[in-house]
């Protein structure tokens, strides 16, 4: 049987949001097909593109010459963002119709997985408590918004406050749509969904799919070597994360092995019990109360001692109150939070054996994700000889990489991740939109990511980088040869881009 | 039979010259471990002072702080402790216990007031926390207001972090559950209290002393602005830690005659910081333990270091190291002749020994940290950086000690030389090339220098012996801006009148690094808004301060110095190969056009009441080209790369306060 030998990847460029389709071709003969996520953020749009015009694509392309039924083989979600798996929502009902082989999720899918549902549950709480911070910040920023105006720069604060919220909430948009009921006690977020509704729903939805088709679901974990000998002849794929240790929580780029010193989940614990004690009407709960027996001194009691009177109360000195500012810490909570399931991505390098190059397809991971694959070494055969791979050969090897997290700066590793990858041949896709974020895309990354791949960096959606550009001009990097290939291999419509790697 | 003593006989007794407080060393994880329990429960010795009434009882509250102990998150205040009370008097106050807010309140009074009391006594006078801007009415600036205590919240929030904000003009303590990286030190789901570590506590306490005196210097406006900012915050708290000679002699009596300064002490800074996460990143430059052995060595410092740290973390941890470099570098001659006497035979050192070297430590960190404090005075008040700060040092050490015989100067320099810390416009990086020129040449009409030095003697006589700091901070004020009504011509106007428009003026302004345009039109042609008392460019009095000082050789110094503060506004033009030009100018006070930013330079001046002269001129030049286009490629992140991610820097800055967001979680790596 003939090898694969060239694999199409296509870009959707429908807006802030991932969506790969992957063709594996024997010669002209296609053996097999795989769709990575399908997602759109919340509130985003291209014009001219909606998801219903990526899915007709999809189908389009999948029916083939043939125009015989649409055959998924494989369609993998890599974790749990609004804007990777949108797309299978069911009121949508976009996939439907669509025969789906297998669904490969990461172990952190899994419901059966004991740690799986440790970390879902922590999460779950925490969505749930930030939303609670982060509608309570906004009430207490409209209340005080007259107060704001009497301080120093007031207005300034006032902006920047307004813009804080509006981070979180974009944050929290990460997460889907979050429902929300208000209780006399305050504002409270529903208790039925697992981190948001709809988000979790549109990974239900994908489950059931799959299992209307009698496909498999497949839960993947790191260190795995997934090898298809008949419809993937000549192909290795490596599952290099989510990590099944700590490392699931490391956000952020360091140095030096003192400051993997992290207080994670704990340190934010009390923080977590304090927002749902903030609102409770059970005096019994502990609210993440610091001292056990300690004599306090309620609110309205302290309101009514005159030395408090003339201090904490005092209305000339109202300005250093600190009724809320212990609720700011919600940025870091959304932050971290963001960062965890983005590290819970499904990460695969798709492999060419006889070339060994690789695509990888790092899905939104982070730090802690990058740095676990290089706990891993897989066991192959080539030409009936064993040999050990490790994540360094295959970060080498490298010459397609779908940019993690949309070019942000804590989702692409530098020393262990993208300065290991030195072939060649390196083409890079960035699935962005201009605006979406603040800091995304990176743009010293973005820089880094030309200048690694000598000008074949193409992005999406970003009105600032348009994709068109990177074929109007040789970059001077690539020699003529080069340069003519890159043409050759790369298709770029207002609808997606495509790059066939061989 | 009649027991009464008539009253007169009563013995007077003299108010306590120190308060008697016991608190943790460390923090109270090391309390845990038999080890090091006995060295982590000392006694501060506060100054006496009075604390305000609240009935019979007193409140956490004197001249400089009060402690509010509200804690919103649990939505409940803790009582006040009351330090008077006669049964905690009895017993050096209450007993160290982490489940006791009020000995938690105890703790943070005893290591801000001592923190307080060291930055005074390096500074020769009272410190004050910077002034609270108040609105008018129409929403204008109305003024500065004094700030009598500085806030302090030991349960404010509910994170590993703990912050200075300068609007609230308060210190913020969290509290968290631990998951300790180390399980002996600390209890596994256990609460950590950031106001129960002593680092802690000193380092923001430091972070608002240092906003008091340089308002200025928590505007991010180079690499090394905010990360100073972190650095010297914990240079004060690491050589505070050092002065209590307890600790220190019990670490040296556990080597058993192993002295090598570097390991020992090193170890020993970074162990300070250890516990509270974050923190202790500021002293990873100073060395590290391996995490297999154990086995801590000494980082060698790096020439390139300087160039190519810029995370303010790192950045900073690379001045804290350069500083403690040089302190170890000073211990190790100071306890030369000490070793040779000691025979150095086997077994444990002798009591005397460890006293000899703990107490020789000890001053060394006490001395070191006068320089640092005292270096303060004579930085520019705008956008510092590391060379500014050498050069401080040794200018400030050269005023103190004439005769370098410790050669802590060469200390000093050799050490910010070896992380590639080079000041600019500095030929050689000598003591000589390094102090700032003294007594410049400044050709006044004589009797107008002797006419304005006698106005600073007048300042000094009416600040020098005020107790009261309320006062001091009135009278400063009164002294720039003078009495229109009373026809008294403060410093302002002085300024203006004996300097900038007598025949020296073009000397003051190079002297200055400002510019004092003259008329509507040239002022705003230039950048500079007009003012409103006079005809030339605005430019601000930031601080007016009285130095009296008295050096090791028992002279007396007596300096005041004045900061003073120009804002201009640059147009800026940026090419395609962003090429940074300056396109025009445009008045700050005005709306800023698009390709705006405001700019500012400032210098101090130093004056020397005794030889009746201006001696010296430290200025960051408002017409630097060089520092503008730096500062404006700083700012908008041209060619570097500060990685924010859905927050701003600027929100968060906004929100709590610039230093808010340096230890806390997301900033943690």
């Amino acid at each position: 049987m003939k090898n694969i030998d060239s694999i199409k990847v296509r870009m959707y460029r429908h807006g802030f949001g991932d969506c790969f389709l992957l063709q594996f071709f024997a010669g002209a003969t296609r053996n097999f097909t795989m769709l990575i996520d399908c997602g759109l953020k919340l509130n985003d749009s291209v014009e001219g593109i909606t998801l219903d015009n990526v899915r007709d694509d999809i189908v389009k392309e999948l029916k083939g010459s043939r125009k015989t039924v649409p055959q998924l083989d494989v369609l993998v979600a890599t974790h749990e963002h609004w804007d990777h798996v949108s797309g299978f929502h069911p009121d949508k009902k976009l996939f439907d119709k669509l025969p789906i082989g297998k669904l490969w999720l990461a172990w952190t899918e899994n419901p059966e997985d004991k740690d799986a549902k440790v970390l879902n549950k922590g999460l779950r709480k925490r969505v749930k408590a930030l939303k609670i911070a982060a509608e309570h910040l906004k009430k207490k920023t409209d209340e005080n918004a007259a107060a704001f105006k009497l301080q120093i720069g007031g207005d300034n604060m006032l902006i920047q406050r307004k813009a804080f919220n509006n981070s979180l909430d974009g944050l929290l948009e990460f997460f889907g749509p979050l429902a929300l009921t208000t209780t006399p006690g305050g504002i409270k977020v529903s208790d039925q969904f697992k981190i948001s509704l709809d988000t979790q729903n549109a990974m239900d939805h994908l489950r059931t799919l799959a299992k209307k088709g009698e496909a498999g679901i497949v839960y993947l974990d790191p260190g795995e070597l997934i090898e298809e000998k008949t419809k993937l002849p000549g192909i290795r794929m490596y599952v290099m994360g989510p990590p099944k240790n700590k490392l699931l929580n490391k956000a952020a780029p360091s140095g030096g092995a003192k400051k993997e010193v992290y207080f994670g989940d704990s340190s934010l614990a009390g923080f977590v019990e304090g927002i749902f004690g903030m609102d409770a009407q059970d005096p019994s709960l502990d609210g993440g109360r610091p001292f056990g027996t300690a004599t306090t001194i309620s609110l309205a009691e302290a309101e009514q001692l005159d030395y408090m009177k003339a201090s904490y109360f005092d209305p000339e000195q109202s300005y250093r109150k600190i009724d809320d500012d212990w609720l700011d810490m919600a940025g870091a909570l959304a932050m971290q939070m963001d960062a965890d399931t983005n590290n819970t991505s499904l990460v695969l390098a798709i492999e060419f054996i006889d070339s060994g190059r690789v695509l990888l397809f790092p899905g939104d991971a982070q730090v802690g994700n990058w740095l676990s694959w290089h706990e891993h070494e897989w066991e192959v055969k080539n030409d009936g000889k064993k040999e050990t791979v490790n994540a360094e050969h295959l970060l080498n090897n490298t010459v397609f990489y779908k940019v993690g997290h949309h070019c942000s700066h804590n989702a692409t590793l530098k020393e262990k991740g993208l300065e290991m990858m030195t072939h060649e041949d390196l083409v890079a896709f960035v699935p962005e939109k201009e605006h979406q974020y603040k800091g995304i895309p990176h743009t010293p990354l973005l820089n880094t990511l030309l200048e690694k791949t000598r000008g074949r960096t193409v992005v999406s959606a970003d009105v600032n980088f348009p994709a068109g550009n990177v074929l109007k001009k040789k970059p001077q990097g690539l020699s003529r040869e080069e340069w003519a290939r890159f043409k050759e291999q790369l298709t770029i419509t207002d609808l997606f881009v495509e790059y066939i790697v061989k | 039979m009649d027991m009464l003593v008539p009253k007169t006989k009563l013995a007077k007794l003299n108010k306590p010259v120190s308060r008697k407080l016991r608190a943790y060393a460390f923090d109270p994880s090391l309390s845990l471990l038999t080890d090091t329990v006995q060295v982590n429960n000392i006694v501060y010795k506060v100054e006496w002072e009075e604390l305000q009434q609240a009935g019979t009882k007193t409140l956490p509250a004197g001249e400089y702080i009060e402690i509010i102990d509200y804690d919103p998150a649990s939505g409940v205040f803790y009582p006040p402790v009351d330090l008077n009370d006669p049964y905690l008097l009895a017993q050096d106050g209450l007993n160290p216990s982490v489940s006791n807010p009020q000995f938690h309140q105890q703790m943070v009074y005893a290591v801000i007031m001592t923190t307080i009391k060291n930055f005074e006594r390096a500074l020769g006078r009272k410190i004050q926390w910077s002034p609270h801007i108040y609105l008018t009415e129409s929403n204008k600036i109305g003024g500065s207001s004094f700030v009598q205590r500085l806030r302090i919240y030991p349960h404010a929030l509910r994170q590993a972090n703990a912050y200075y904000n300068p609007q609230k003009k308060s210190l913020l303590f969290g509290y968290f559950p631990a998951k300790p990286a180390n399980v002996q030190l600390q209890l596994p789901g256990g609460t950590v209290f950031t106001c129960l570590s002593h680092d802690v506590i000193a380092h923001e306490t430091t972070h608002a002393i240092l906003d008091g005196l340089h308002q200025r210097y928590i505007e991010d406006t180079h690499p090394d602005t905010r990360a100073f900012h972190e650095a010297f915050s914990d240079i004060v708290a690491l050589f505070q830690h050092f002065t209590f000679p307890e600790v220190l002699k019990h670490q040296i009596a556990k080597t058993k005659g192993d002295l090598n300064a570097q390991n020992l002490l090193g170890q020993l800074a970074q162990q300070f910081g250890l516990a509270m996460g974050s923190y202790g990143s500021l002293r990873d430059a100073i060395g590290k333990t391996d995490p297999v052995t154990g086995e801590w060595t000494p980082q060698k410092p790096d020439p390139e270091e300087y160039a190519t740290k810029m995370e303010f973390h790192d950045r900073g941890a690379v001045l804290v190291a350069a500083i403690f470099d040089a302190f170890l570098n000073i211990y190790k001659q100071r306890i030369k002749p000490l070793l040779r006497v000691s025979t150095g035979g086997e077994g444990d050192l002798h009591p005397d020994m460890v006293d000899l070297l703990a107490n020789t430590a000890s001053d060394t960190a006490s001395r070191i940290l006068k320089i640092c404090v005292r270096a303060l005075d004579y930085c520019p008040p705008v956008d510092i950086n590391y060379g500014d700060y050498l050069r401080a040092l040794i200018t400030a050490d050269v005023d103190m000690v004439a005769e370098d015989e410790k050669n802590y100067r060469v200390a000093f320099i050799e050490s910010f030389q070896k992380r590639g810390i080079f000041p600019t416009g500095v030929k050689t990086m000598s003591v000589e090339s390094l102090v700032h020129e003294p007594f410049p040449e400044f050709e006044l009409a004589e009797d107008d220098e002797e006419i304005f030095i006698k106005f600073l003697k007048e300042f000094k006589e009416a600040v020098a012996y005020e107790t009261s700091r309320e006062k001091v901070f009135d009278t400063t004020k009164y002294f720039i801006s003078g009495d229109k009504k009373k026809k008294i011509t403060g410093l302002y106007d002085r300024i203006n009148s004996k300097f900038i428009l007598s025949n020296a003026g073009k000397k003051f302004a190079e002297l200055s690094g400002l510019l004092f345009p003259e008329g509507t039109m040239a002022c705003e042609g230039l950048g500079f808004g007009h003012s409103d008392y006079s005809d030339l460019a605005k430019y601000s009095v930031e601080n007016l301060w009285l130095a009296s000082r008295i050096t090791p050789d028992d002279k007396i110094i007596n300096h005041v110095i004045i900061n003073l503060v120009q804002k201009r506004g640059i147009r800026v033009n940026i090419d395609a190969e962003q090429n940074f030009s300056v396109a025009g100018y445009f008045d700050p006070g005005k709306d800023k056009p698009d390709n705006g930013f405001i700019f500012r330079g400032g210098c101090t001046l130093i004056f020397d009441l005794d030889k009746m002269q201006l001696k010296y001129a430290i200025k960051k030049g408002i017409d630097d080209v060089e520092r503008m286009e730096r500062q404006y490629k700083y700012k908008n992140n041209i060619g570097a790369d500060k990685g924010e991610v859905y927050f701003s820097d600027k929100t968060l800055a906004t929100l709590s306060g610039p230093f808010a967001f340096m230890h806390s979680f997301t900033h943690q790596h």
